[in-house]
């Protein structure tokens, strides 16, 4: 059963309700890429329009190439879940989360499961990189308040874990307030965790 | 599992205010299924809608055609599963019954034992 989940409506500035999908069906997941490409390509042309080189755009827009079609196969396995926010009957945000196949990298509980975030992407209209006026926010926070949610349903006490893109390190660091771990980043991106006492503080408002 | 999510608004304003910040949520990089970070994006210079919407059409019907296969594949490593597990619970009830006949055949011979040194 869909979950309802509060989004901001960055239009008017209100919380409208939105629907929270715990296990995306590979073929909506289609869906949504199907929808998404064509925004971050037009942008990516924009970008090229304005005279930057393709470089310069990957640094502007480090996710501008995923394609969520060659994630699917990874859903039906045990230890994937896929989970997508939909509004108006469109995909608002997708996040693919593991479970108990990394682990935490601090203390108290350092060598101990968790939930691993392995991608999180809002839709195209809702990044500022991406549309001039982005139409809803919230889209990763809720994703990811779902992981740390599923990560003390699955015993993990709210550890989650994740590899952040450059561009995405403000949102985790100072927006959803993960601890940095230095010596865990990999492919030249940076781990972030969220403890147990972490995530009861991002829940509780307080984090 | 039923998981609760928080709509509490003055918890998701606080947030929302932390959004207006700036911050991107969108992030994290699975170098074993696509291969090294690309330094330059291959997107094309234009790319019909219809043309797009094909290939994504063919890639599900290939990644159906690949599930139904997983499926088929799965089913008959379960049967091969009940299959084993039927003979070894056949075979654990033939142990057990050697186990007993040879329980009552050292019990025969130990009474004989007996008899033979009374005997003697």
């Amino acid at each position: 059963m869909p979950i309802d989940v509060l989004i901001k409506d960055k239009a008017t500035g209100g919380l409208v309700l939105a629907l929270l999908v715990e296990d995306v069906e590979p073929s909506e997941v289609a869906k949504a890429e199907a929808s998404w490409r064509p925004v971050r390509e037009a942008a990516v042309r924009s970008l090229r329009s304005q005279g930057l080189t393709d470089a310069q755009i990957a640094g502007h827009l480090q996710h501008a190439h995923w394609d969520w079609i060659a994630k699917t196969p990874l859903i039906s396995l045990l230890a994937f879940k896929c989970v997508g926010i939909k509004y108006q009957d469109e995909w608002q945000g997708l996040a693919l989360l593991q479970s108990g196949t990394k682990f935490a990298g601090l203390a108290p509980d350092r060598g101990k499961p968790l939930i691993y975030v392995d991608y999180l992407e809002s839709a195209p209209w809702n990044l500022a990189g991406f549309v001039e006026q982005p139409k809803y926010g919230l889209i990763g926070f809720r994703l990811i308040e779902y992981a740390v949610r599923y990560s003390q349903a699955e015993g993990f006490f709210g550890r989650v874990g994740l590899l952040a893109l450059p561009q995405a390190e403000e949102f985790y660091e100072n927006g959803c307030r993960m601890l940095r771990v230095d010596e865990a980043g990999e492919h030249g991106m940076a781990w972030f965790e969220f403890t147990r006492e972490q995530a009861v503080a991002f829940l509780g408002g307080g984090g | 599992m039923t998981i609760k999510m928080n709509n509490d608004r003055a918890w998701l304003e606080r947030l929302a205010e932390r959004e207006s910040q700036g911050v991107v949520s969108a992030g994290g990089w699975m170098t074993r299924f696509n291969g090294p970070r690309p330094e330059v994006m291959q997107v094309p210079e234009s790319t019909p809608d219809v043309e797009i919407i094909d290939n994504l059409t063919k890639k599900v019907a290939d990644l159906e055609e690949w599930l139904s296969a997983e499926r088929e594949r799965r089913e008959a490593v379960d049967d091969r599963l009940r299959d084993a597990r039927d003979e070894l619970r056949r075979q654990s009830a033939e142990m057990a019954d050697m186990q007993k006949v040879n329980g009552q055949l050292r019990g025969r011979i130990a009474e004989l034992e007996v008899r033979l040194n009374a005997h003697r």
